[in-house]
């Protein structure tokens, strides 16, 4: 008879080694290595001849679109935003259905803009802060598995990490070279029923306008939300949802019927993707959403400022339904 | 470590200059990590915790203790500590577990051990679930990692006596659990017990 020791490694049964996972670490790995000695030897934004030569390079090739844009506006005709949207509405009636089956999950991969990560820096007893912050510019990935209960999972990849200015450097080295966001860092959340959309598409109308009339709901059911509000809403859906061909056709349908919205054409997204683009106006400024015109699927979002500046940016790379948690 | 090749700390040393020497340290004992955390979490969630482990201790590899040679129950420690995040998955995993049918028949059974091991399975698993967190981490590392007494005081960084007396009581918690009825009203006839 087998001993209590025998009995628990029987029933703790491991699985067998997998190469694609041990690559996949180190790799990971890798990444880290790489970002460390990144960190210790480059002055972060230094203006080096290389970035002002990126930045020359920029300008030419942004002053070369302005030329090649307003050629193609004076012969080309012009399509209103409307025109526009009811055309991706078209196109999104005929897309194929994603539904999240039982067991199946919904995966999308999305590219964020540098956004600013703090790190406090403590006094021996880790809660004594000394008032010294050291200021990082950091782009993740983040990947996204979700169920259709509205659980799933989220892992966030740190892919970009460098010092905001010298002196942020300068305050890391003097602390000790302190914890501070890597690239390959990576962060997973688990998220129970509905924690990872408060929404269910499922039952919302997929007729203009009894849409538009439940998109005017606030999610705690009291008053009405203006056109900005709904509009914020369906661009949150259709880039971050997985609504039905007919309900997405319906949302831009919505679209179509407000004022306010502007047609740019066919524009470039942060990651170098062409798309249709078009500028939704917000409470702190715009924001810019470019989709596949091919497909109606969202590339991007920009958010811009009242004077035009660019504050960020997400990228949608990937979105499909896979089996399991983890696949791709 | 093979005769004639660096400790653990001496790599975790030099990869404070070279990084990428810690790699080393990956190759040694990613299988270990990943054969304990899968063990515990299953296979996606052991397979992702066994790679934040390296990346945590390539992080963290300036508290490395110099004192020690080998780096396998400081992982394994971090390990724990990122498990500490997945406790709904090791719940559902563990429950999985007790579920989980054995896959042949009696008949075809070649080893009456390990029949008996999978009838008594779902029993331990649910016994080990009932533990207090800190008894469950420290029998878990030791019965599924390998390590030895000194070697968990050392991944926990608690005192030997205390791992010692904390496996004392969860391996005799299974074993009276593992025992043949007869044998425990015998035990019970022999010391006057009710």
């Amino acid at each position: 008879m087998l001993d209590e020791m025998q009995v628990v490694r029987h029933a703790f049964d491991a699985p067998v080694d997998d190469p694609q996972a041990r690559e996949s670490a180190r790799g990971r790995l890798r990444l880290a290595f790489q970002a460390e000695r990144k960190l210790a030897s480059t002055p972060p934004l230094a203006p080096s001849r290389r970035s002002v030569y990126r930045g020359v390079k920029w300008i030419a090739v942004a002053a070369l679109l302005l030329v090649v844009a307003m050629f193609a506006k004076a012969i080309l005709p012009v399509r209103s935003a409307s025109q526009e949207l009811r055309g991706l509405a078209s196109v999104a009636s005929r897309a194929p259905s994603m539904p999240i089956e039982s067991g199946t999950y919904l995966y999308s991969a999305v590219q964020t803009s540098p956004s600013t990560s703090t790190t406090v820096l403590t006094a021996g007893n880790q809660d004594v802060i000394t008032g010294v912050e050291i200021k990082l510019w950091i782009r993740k990935d983040v990947e996204t598995w979700l169920a259709s209960d509205g659980s799933g999972t989220r892992v966030t990849t740190v892919t970009e990490a460098s010092f905001q200015t010298d002196a942020d450097r300068a305050a890391w080295l003097k602390a000790g070279k302190p914890d501070v966001p890597i690239v390959g860092e990576k962060k997973t959340e688990s998220f129970g029923p509905h924690g990872l959309t408060s929404y269910d598409p499922s039952r919302l109308p997929t007729e203009a306008g009894p849409l538009l009339d439940a998109l005017r709901v606030p999610p705690d059911g009291s008053g009405q939300l203006d056109d900005q509000q709904v509009m914020a809403r369906v661009v949150q859906l259709l880039a971050s949802a997985d609504p039905s061909p007919a309900l997405r056709s319906a949302l831009f349908e919505v679209l179509a019927d407000f004022s306010g919205i502007r047609d740019l054409g066919t524009v470039t997204d942060p990651l170098g993707r062409s798309g249709t683009g078009l500028v939704f106006p917000t409470a702190n400024g715009s924001r810019e959403l470019i989709f596949d015109g091919s497909t109606s699927a969202v590339l991007a979002t920009i958010d811009l400022t009242s004077s035009g500046d660019q504050t960020a940016w997400e990228a949608f790379t990937g979105s499909k339904i896979v089996d399991r948690v983890g696949a791709r | 470590v093979p005769p004639g090749e660096p400790s653990d700390a001496l790599i975790i040393e030099a990869s404070l200059e070279s990084p990428e020497r810690f790699e080393e340290i990956f190759d040694r004992h990613y299988e270990t990590v990943r054969r304990y955390a899968q063990r515990r979490l299953g296979s996606d969630i052991g397979e992702e915790v066994a790679a934040q482990t390296f990346l945590e201790a390539f992080a963290s590899r300036r508290r490395f203790g110099a004192g020690f040679s080998s780096a396998r129950p400081w992982l394994l420690g971090i390990a724990t500590n990122l498990m500490r995040h997945q406790a709904r998955a090791e719940r559902v995993h563990t429950s999985a577990m007790q579920r989980l049918p054995a896959e042949r028949e009696e008949d075809d059974a070649s080893d009456v051990d390990s029949l008996d091991a999978e009838r008594r399975g779902p029993e331990i698993l649910s016994a080990l679930s009932a533990l207090s967190e800190d008894d469950r981490e420290v029998f878990l590392v030791f019965a599924l990692a390998d390590l030895t007494y000194p070697e968990v005081a050392e991944a926990f960084a608690i005192p030997v006596g205390t791992v010692r007396s904390r496996i004392h009581r969860v391996r005799r918690t299974l074993r009276e659990l593992l025992q043949p009825e007869e044998a425990i009203n015998l035990q019970y006839a022999e010391t006057g017990e009710n």
